[in-house]
């Protein structure tokens, strides 16, 4: 399915580090926060995006990687737009948010994510299309470790198939307001397909 | 002090001294889309022509719904840009290119370039402010095609080009239909955006669509631009 390409520039991620702060007293060493803020614009013809989450997080957090099995998790945001489970599973990263609403197309919103600042910061994005079966934009693993204070980023974001339900756009399945049908089935994963999609079996970490 | 206020003016226009020539080459890389004449434009930072998630300008609704370019041009003109427009002199057909040589783009650091895509309602190529390297190489860019957001994509072939009238001005690749009843009335994103594409139909009098979905579709990109700085 096209979905599955990249071919499709859908959204634009902006990234800014909007301000520092340096805390600390004699006894402790200095500690320095960053503060990144997020403008994510939703560019596409008539495709709402769930809730954005929004991750800061080390190398061990992989919310999913192209060609391999998607996480239940990952399933669950991308076929019903809930991001709960992908919350649950950054909860213990540097910052996890989440905006509140739906955010249709032309419009954007922002989240605001504190960490301390380091190394190797990885930022990760994610949200549905809620008119489709399972797909979904974001960006991962992106590191923002090297951001200056007032500096920002700016990124295309392409489409994928969390390969978890067949793009079957059928009456019921699709949980957007062009259908408002079923998000997040399990027994649609495997067993519960006609034949195995590619994110069959085995949950990424 | 008065001197050195003085010397300042001179630094600031010596380093942002940008004067650069160029070559630039536009390539048709769709299956059966046209591109209408094209604005290829040079300008300063302080301004765009358009913007992706923006509202588009009566005259980039005049490009994209029409092809007529010649308000953006006017506009380039007015902040000081350097532009050539319709390099191609008319149509560039898919599979074609273009090529401006030796353009001396002056100060202006930013190069922009549309056009209207056909068929298609109000589908345009585009390049938004890229910024002109100063060091001398050979870069290549791919461009997407955008959809204005001002018509709703009915896709029908009725002539309609001019702003705020419904329809398709043309589709000079032929192999469309007519007749058809109109794929959608609204236009939902009403800021520039990705276009989705033709959805077209197979029935040549008839159906939805006056698009041809075996041959006037297209996955972006939808051109290539090589820029030669020299």
């Amino acid at each position: 399915m096209m979905n599955k390409l990249t071919a499709i520039k859908a959204a634009v991620l902006g990234v800014a580090v909007l301000g520092l702060a340096a805390c600390g007293d004699d006894d402790d060493p200095v500690v320095t926060t960053a503060e990144y803020m997020l403008t994510v614009h939703n560019n596409t013809a008539a495709q709402p995006f769930s809730p954005v989450l929004a991750a800061l997080h080390n190398d061990s957090a992989m919310l999913w990687q192209l060609g391999q099995p998607a996480s239940v998790a990952l399933e669950v945001m991308a076929e019903g737009g809930n991001n709960s489970q992908l919350m649950t599973a950054l909860a213990d990263q540097y910052a996890v948010a989440s905006t509140e609403m739906v955010l249709m197309p032309g419009n954007s919103d922002e989240l605001s994510l504190q960490a301390e600042l380091k190394s190797g910061l990885l930022l990760s994005v994610a949200t549905m299309l809620v008119n489709t079966n399972d797909a979904f934009t974001g960006v991962m693993q992106i590191d923002v470790s090297g951001l200056e204070v007032g500096e920002s980023m700016q990124l295309n974001l392409p489409i994928y198939d969390a390969g978890t339900e067949f793009n079957s756009e059928a009456v019921g399945s699709i949980p957007g307001p062009a259908d408002g049908g079923e998000g997040y089935n399990a027994a649609r994963r495997c067993g519960g397909c006609g034949q195995p999609p590619p994110g069959c079996g085995i949950p990424s970490r | 002090m008065k001197r050195t206020l003085a010397a300042l003016p001179l630094i600031a226009v010596a380093g942002f001294t940008h004067a650069a020539t160029i070559d630039v080459t536009v390539s048709n890389l769709t299956q059966a889309i046209t591109f209408t004449p094209l604005l290829v434009t040079a300008h300063s930072s302080d301004s765009y022509l358009f913007r992706l998630g923006e509202s588009a300008s009566p005259e980039l609704q005049a490009m994209a719904e029409g092809g007529d370019i010649s308000g953006l041009n006017t506009l380039a003109d007015s902040i000081g840009a350097y532009s050539v427009a319709n390099p191609a002199e008319g149509l560039l057909m898919a599979n074609g290119s273009t090529m401006i040589s030796d353009w001396d783009t002056g100060e202006n650091t930013q190069l922009t370039i549309v056009a209207m895509l056909l068929p298609t309602n109000d589908g345009f190529v585009g390049l938004d402010s890229w910024s002109i390297p100063e060091t001398p190489g050979t870069y290549t860019l791919y461009l997407n095609g955008y959809d204005a957001g001002t018509e709703a994509n009915d896709e029908i072939i009725n002539g309609g080009g001019a702003s705020g009238v419904p329809g398709i001005p043309a589709n000079p690749s032929g192999m469309g239909g007519e007749n058809a009843t109109g794929v959608i009335a609204t236009e939902v994103n009403d800021r520039v955006h990705i276009h989705p594409g033709n959805v077209g139909d197979t029935d040549p009098d008839g159906g939805i669509s006056d698009v041809n979905s075996r041959v006037h579709r297209w996955l972006n990109p939808v051109a290539k631009v090589v820029v030669v700085v020299k």
